[in-house]
């Protein structure tokens, strides 16, 4: 007899639910966009978009822009989740001042823009490429600060005592011991930063001017201005595999050691 | 080999609130012996792993000073004192293997790689943890004992001159910790660094110290060795914290204890006590009864009934009654007592030496 007792059918149902959900809202409409590519050449289309040198040049301005962004909303969110989490002593105050970084998350992402257009004209950084990196930062932030913050919120402050009585001053403890232990939050900041800016084309169609054409904005172009689903869709599907293969390495690698 | 340091405390103070109880240490001063093994016992609160905090560095007093071989280190941060620290939860890097958690001070230090391979070995040995098997181990892959070791040796990477441990074996089995008991002992005298250990244990306090510090409610209440506070406590919490005693209230009257024929002089504790009228306690430890009439005179007898009868292994508690209104506990070897049924009455012997007196 089997020791292991069969799952409740009640308790399938939990996870069918949303399953079936996210099947029908997401994987179904993939499958869809990749007959939609499929049916007017079928594989040569994606051979045809693969080596066509627009399409690449814009899918590797799109990585760099992506590699950018993520690059500088760590270097701004790093040095704001680490005070956050060792230098703030009082519970309410962390929470206040984490909430204060937080909350224009939850606003909405036009209405943010429109006034952020107001702030980068008077700075004479509208539509040029720092002004366009500006935005992605302000908008990516709290997505790197939060895995961050909760990732220096678990590393036991026990073992920065124990690296000061072994010598290290605190940039020793925090490259050598604070650093490491937080690979799994720094991780997962960095692969949704990446991900999320990769395909983002809201902020850069709005901030970016000439430098706002991401591969985002060619797709919405290639559906809505110039009609062409095969290619669209041909493209979207390329990029949404590129994002499940960074997510699978991610989930392979990117977890860090295991206590 | 490395010598160690002269630990000097002076009257240091330390209040503050943790976890909603108020720590506190009032006026603590004691000097550790260069090459010393010392140990802070007292119960939970006392003080003593604030103290310890307060000597690595990673506490500031509120008062008073510290000095190390007679240099004032007060204001020194943890990372530039030559200790090395154990603490109660050991606090091993957890993400490092074996090798890099002993190696740790010695990257920081900037030692060369072949040399710090060396000192690795070295220390690895020293615990006795062999480098092949162990060195590249995760720490979680180690069982308690193992773990213990390894924070040792990485305490003692660096060769400091004074050695922290806080409770360090208080979560390990009886027999591993008397086995870690006795190497950290062995260890202690080969490397000669002064070390200071915090415990609630008076076992593991008596079995380890050269000298210990009983401390209760933030204040050192003595210093000495097991035995002189063993035997001659300071007062009676420290009697009764190192160890089982009898505590018996009685009246003094003109300097002179007289209780169901036992006649105790003061004078024979403090001169100026010739004339004492008031309360006192006696206090008397357990094995200090014994069934058999000592050699010599000066013995007092006392019939009483055996109330109870506790078997101990080699030895067997008595409670007795019938003397006095006290209920007296005694140890005699089981050999002797194996006899007695109880509600008999029997005869017991006290010598009045054996008997302490304090002002109630």
């Amino acid at each position: 007899m089997s020791r292991r007792a069969p799952l409740p059918s009640a308790l399938v149902l939990l996870a069918a639910v949303p399953l079936a959900y996210v099947l029908a809202t997401f994987y179904l409409p993939l499958l869809v966009m990749l007959a939609e590519s499929l049916k007017p050449q079928g594989l040569s289309l994606y051979v045809y978009v693969l080596f066509n040198p627009d399409y690449a040049a814009i899918m590797a301005y799109s990585l760099v822009l992506a590699v950018v962004t993520t690059a500088s909303t760590f270097l701004v969110a790093l040095p704001a989740a680490y005070y956050l989490s060792f230098h703030v002593e009082d519970e309410k105050r962390k929470s206040r001042l984490l909430a204060a970084f937080t909350v224009p998350m939850l606003v909405n992402f036009l209405l943010k823009a429109y006034a952020l257009m107001n702030v980068l004209s008077v700075l004479g950084l509208a539509n040029t490429y720092l002004g366009m990196v500006v935005g992605m930062v302000y908008e990516y932030l709290p997505y790197m600060l939060l895995p961050l913050f909760s990732s220096f919120e678990r590393v036991e402050r026990r073992l920065l005592e124990a690296a000061q009585a072994l010598g290290a001053r605190s940039h020793h403890t925090f490259l050598r011991v604070v650093l490491p232990l937080s690979l799994p939050g720094i991780a997962s900041g960095v692969a949704l930063v990446f991900l999320m800016s990769f395909t983002e084309f809201i902020v850069p169609a709005m901030l970016g001017g000439v430098y706002g054409y991401t591969m985002g904005y060619l797709i919405w172009d290639l559906f809505l201005k110039y009609r062409n689903w095969p290619v669209g869709s041909a493209l979207a599907f390329m990029v949404t595999l590129v994002s499940l293969a960074i997510v699978y390495f991610y989930t392979r690698w990117g977890l860090g050691y295991e206590a | 080999m490395s010598r160690g340091v002269e630990v000097r405390v002076e009257n240091v103070s330390k209040a503050f609130r943790d976890r909603g109880v108020t720590q506190a240490l009032k006026g603590v001063s004691l000097t550790v012996r260069r090459g010393e093994l010392f140990s802070i016992l007292g119960p939970s609160g006392c003080g003593k792993t604030t103290l310890l905090r307060i000597l690595a560095g990673l506490l500031k007093p509120d008062e008073g000073r510290i000095f190390f071989d007679g240099v004032d280190v007060t204001d020194t941060p943890a990372y530039e004192r030559p200790i090395g620290m154990v603490f109660q939860d050991l606090a091993l890097f957890p993400h490092l293997s074996v090798y890099r958690n002993v190696s740790f001070s010695l990257e920081i230090a900037g030692w060369p790689s072949d040399r710090i391979e060396k000192r690795v070995r070295e220390v690895l040995q020293l615990v006795r943890l062999p480098f092949e098997e162990f060195a590249h181990r995760k720490i979680s892959q180690l069982s308690g004992g193992q773990q213990q070791r390894v924070a040792i040796a990485r305490a003692l990477a660096r060769e400091p001159k004074l050695l922290l441990l806080d409770e360090p074996f208080s979560h390990l089995d009886y027999k591993i910790r008397i086995e870690l008991i006795r190497e950290l002992k062995r260890l202690q005298r080969d490397t000669g660094v002064t070390t200071i250990y915090v415990t609630h244990d008076r076992n593991e306090a008596m079995l380890l110290s050269d000298r210990l510090a009983v401390m209760k409610d933030g204040v050192v209440q003595q210093v000495g060795t097991p035995e002189e506070v063993y035997r001659s406590p300071a007062n009676a919490f420290v009697a009764s914290f190192m160890g089982e005693v009898n505590i018996i209230s009685a009246r003094a009257v003109n300097g002179v204890v007289k209780l169901g024929g036992l006649e105790i002089s003061l004078d024979r504790f403090s001169p100026n006590l010739g004339n004492y009228t008031g309360n006192v306690l006696l206090l008397l430890r357990p094995e200090s009864i014994s069934l058999a009439p000592p050699a010599g005179d000066g013995a007092l007898k006392l019939r009483v009934q055996l109330a109870e009868k506790l078997f101990l292994g080699p030895y067997t508690k008595l409670l007795l009654e019938g003397w006095e209104d006290v209920r007296l506990e005694a140890l005699a070897p089981t050999r002797e007592a194996m006899p007695l049924e109880p509600g008999s009455v029997v005869d017991v012997y006290v010598e009045a030496s054996e008997v302490k007196v304090y002002l109630d």
